[in-house]
């Protein structure tokens, strides 16, 4: 199997969970009701105004639904079964021949591995009482760029507004690498510290020592360990462009899809010139 | 076969099968019964006293406590009526009482009206009306702020027109509640595929029993005589005078001005349960009340006839109708040629409002790949009708799939077309109403703010623009389409993403004060009270 089709299954398979691994950036609500007159809580990537946001935190009952989601349930089903389809194709491992059998096996192994990753970063995270959820450049509470919250002891003071730095792709590129590798720490206005992301290496690891009991014994080499922790982290590597660009992506979709979009532009304009005379 | 990896796949498929059948179901069940574990009803709706709340301010209380109908101007009530998976209320009075076999949740809502008609001081309370959407419903959570997120979000919609937009009035909400999920958010893939069910689910629930409570809401919110002697509400003048029985409310007489402002909203599939809930109740109120009303004298010095609508504005937000599912009503209107221009400054305001975000993809790309299928299937057995290839002839009668047009603003121009044969029945049926933009009534375009502009709505100083709402940092202007054949009562518009960002993120400051726009004002606080606008047809 060619490398541009390895690339291209591998990329498949984590379309097919991208969503999953993108969880929304709102946390829900922790309370009932949720408006503040003077500054309102605006959560990274939330929309500001949103009367329904009262915490930002990444809560217990949000961490146990991403748990139980990418290592138990169909999303963690769908994306064994999409992966392992690839696996087949390209005849990987060597050792499992492309039948049925070998068809379970590369699902099985899949299968284990989500489940060792996500316990893995269940536990971890809980422990760190991180927000694993990625967020682009801008809403990144961090970053130099767009209206940023500013919070002491979990109290709004206010928002501090900056405006669009010098060679954003450039920077924005970089903060997808970064966020590939670090995580908020998780509090109520959203404006944790970046802490490296400890859930994540473990839960790479362990998804790649999940393999060993699947795997024949000629692949449980620590180099092939590191193959399948390299794709492991590849996936998240992806879910965290997929957040940084993804709204370009819909963009371009959308423009692709809808006739409607010429016309729709050309409307406002002719609305935008009646407004002017 | 390998054996370990056949056992591999049947262990998966077992797998998914088990929790599948264990734990992905949401039951079909009321959450708001008040009988058992279920909380109230009418519930009150608190307020937090600081944002962002605390781990260590664990507030408001948990279950919400029941509405304290006695005062009403202090905080809003939320009332909730609960329909199942056929559209049939779920609770019913027993007994051999008079009230006996109606639904109970029906006739605590109704009271609940009542009381904030007698407890506001003008008589004018706010009463807003909601219907969610795909995988929402009544739920409540075992702690605080684990309810439904469009529970807490109409509750925080209540509490800011409370003490901001409608300050001075007493505010309440209905919350009508469908089974809009079926499957368990821990199964997000399946969760995907209910949507074919639930749009069924959404379109049996918009029925008769839905019907009925919207019009019993409807009258109950419109019916005089309700302020009595003692309650707050008459101080207001107009409502003393409409207690007394000196206005009716029927045909060509003038709607009480001491009646609530009752706006109906749906969202998302929500949406389709109200357009199938009120359409074919509207067109018959409307042709019964106009029966009526052009044997009036009044009618026959003025060649109209009024109409009092059902509801102050019906609100459409994010619909995932089918714009099949409204073109009906808007060629009734098109073709009955009626115009809502309630003020003396001759300008047309809405009393449907169909509004979408350009951002929203579940209705704009992903409606689209629903239908696809149901569609292949129609156009298999001819159910579509195509558009014709060429106009047919003026004045004859014609079987070519046509739209009915009116436009007020264009009633005088001789080259003004009726009607418009530019869409097939297909059109209509992939995609929604808003997200067409042959239907659109009306566009907004998006403008830096000048600085310092007042934020808010501001009417447009000729007709070409209807008004200007200054939110935030930019300008919106709504002006009427170019070119449109619907210049109905039914408007059609599409907004920005800083507007409305997605799908379901509605409840809004940004939003709140958009719709402001198209919502009859409140009177100020003290000041006098004007007539309730009313809808009007000509004779012939």
């Amino acid at each position: 199997m060619s490398a541009p089709a390895l690339a291209l299954f591998w990329a498949f398979g984590s379309l097919a969970f991208l969503h999953g691994q993108a969880v929304p950036m709102i946390a829900p609500h922790d309370y009932s009701l949720a408006y503040k007159q003077a500054v309102m809580l605006t959560c990274p990537g939330g929309f500001p105004s949103d009367l329904t946001i009262t915490n930002c935190d990444f809560t217990a009952k949000l961490r146990v639904q991403q748990w139980v989601t990418v290592s138990f349930t169909d999303e963690a089903i769908l994306g064994a079964v999409v992966y392992g389809a690839g696996a087949q194709i390209i005849k990987s491992p060597g050792e499992w021949g492309r039948t049925w059998g070998g068809y379970g096996d590369r699902i099985g192994v899949r299968y284990t591995q989500a489940v060792a990753r996500g316990t893995a970063e269940f536990i971890v995270g809980g422990l760190m009482h991180d927000d694993p959820r990625h967020l682009s450049y801008k809403n990144d509470p961090h970053t130099h760029y767009g209206p940023k919250l500013v919070c002491s002891d979990g109290e709004i003071i206010g928002i501090r507004p900056y405006p669009t730095p010098r060679q954003i792709i450039w920077k924005r590129i970089g903060h997808a690498f970064v966020d590939s590798v670090t995580v908020l720490k998780s509090n109520s206005c959203g404006t944790g510290a970046r802490l490296p992301s400890f859930d994540r290496y473990v839960g790479i690891a362990a998804s790649a020592y999940g393999g060993y009991a699947w795997y024949p014994g000629p692949e449980n080499t620590l180099p092939d360990a590191a193959d399948r922790a390299a794709m492991s982290y590849g996936s998240t590597l992806l879910g965290s462009f997929y957040t940084e660009f993804s709204p370009e992506l819909f963009k371009g979709l959308t423009w692709i899809l809808s006739p409607n979009k010429k016309p729709h532009q050309t409307q406002q304009q002719s609305a935008a010139a009646s407004v002017k005379e | 076969m390998n054996q370990t990896g056949a056992n591999g796949v049947i262990y998966t498929l077992l797998a998914a099968l088990v929790f599948a059948v264990c734990g992905c179901q949401i039951p079909n069940r009321t959450y708001r019964s008040g009988i058992g574990t279920d909380t109230a009803p009418v519930i009150s709706v608190t307020t937090p006293e600081k944002l962002p709340l605390s781990k260590s301010n664990p507030w408001p209380a948990h279950p919400e406590a029941p509405c304290d109908k006695e005062h009403l101007s202090a905080q809003p009530c939320l009332a909730f009526l609960e329909f199942d998976d056929f559209g049939e209320p779920w609770q019913r009075t027993g007994g051999t009482k008079s009230n006996a076999g109606r639904p109970t949740q029906l006739d605590d809502a109704v009271q609940l009206i009542v009381k904030a008609k007698q407890q506001d001081p003008f008589g004018e309370p706010l009463i807003l009306t909601f219907i969610h959407g795909w995988k929402h419903n009544a739920s409540q959570g075992n702690r605080s702020g684990a309810d439904d997120d469009n529970v807490i979000g109409v509750e925080s919609m209540l509490n800011r027109l409370h003490d901001v937009e409608w300050k001075g009035h007493v505010v309440i909400g209905i919350y009508i509640a469908w089974r809009g999920g079926l499957i368990s958010p821990y199964w997000p893939v399946s969760q995907q595929f209910t949507y074919w069910n639930r749009e069924a689910t959404a379109a049996r629930v918009g029925n008769a029993s839905l019907t009925d409570a919207l019009i019993e809401i409807s009258d109950a919110a419109k019916r005089v005589g309700d302020c009595k002697e003692g309650s707050p509400c008459y101080q207001s003048i107009p409502c003393v005078k409409s207690s007394a029985g000196t206005q009716d409310l029927g045909g060509q007489g003038a709607s009480t001005a001491c009646s609530p402002i009752f706006l109906l909203i749906g969202h998302s599939f929500g949406a389709l349960v109200l357009e199938r809930a009120l359409s074919q109740a509207i067109v018959t109120r409307m042709e019964a009340e106009w029966n009526t009303g052009r044997l009036s004298e009044a009618s026959q010095s003025t060649r109209t006839v009024n109409i009092v609508p059902l509801a102050s504005l019906v609100i459409y937000v994010n619909s995932a109708a089918a714009a099949t599912e409204s073109k009906q009503v808007m060629d009734y209107l098109a073709s009955s040629e009626y115009k809502y221009q309630p003020h003396p400054d001759g300008k047309d305001q809405p009393l449907f409002l169909s509004i979408t975000s350009e951002a929203d993809l579940a209705t704009g790309l992903l409606l689209k790949v629903g239908h696809a299928l149901p569609w292949l299937g129609y156009k298999w057995n001819g159910s579509l009708r195509a558009k014709p290839s060429a106009s047919p002839v003026d004045g004859k009668p014609t079987t070519s799939y046509a739209r009915a047009c009116f436009d007020p603003s264009k009633e005088k121009t001789s080259d003004y077309q009726r009607v418009r044969y530019d869409l097939s029945e297909g059109d209509y049926y992939m995609t929604t109403t808003a997200h067409k933009e042959a239907l659109w009534s009306h566009t907004v375009t998006q403008q830096p703010a000048p600085p310092n502009a007042t934020q808010g709505c501001a009417a447009g100083l000729g007709d070409d623009i209807y008004k200007t709402c200054t939110i935030d940092d930019y300008a919106y202007v709504i002006a009427p389409a170019a070119n449109r054949c619907n210049g109905t009562p039914y408007w059609v518009l599409q907004v920005q993403k800083e507007l409305i960002p997605d799908h379901t993120t509605i409840f809004t400051e940004k939003l709140i004060a958009f719709l402001k726009a198209f919502i009859p004002a409140p009177p100020p606080e003290g000041g006098p009270v004007v007539d309730r606008p009313q809808l009007t047809r000509p004779l012939e």
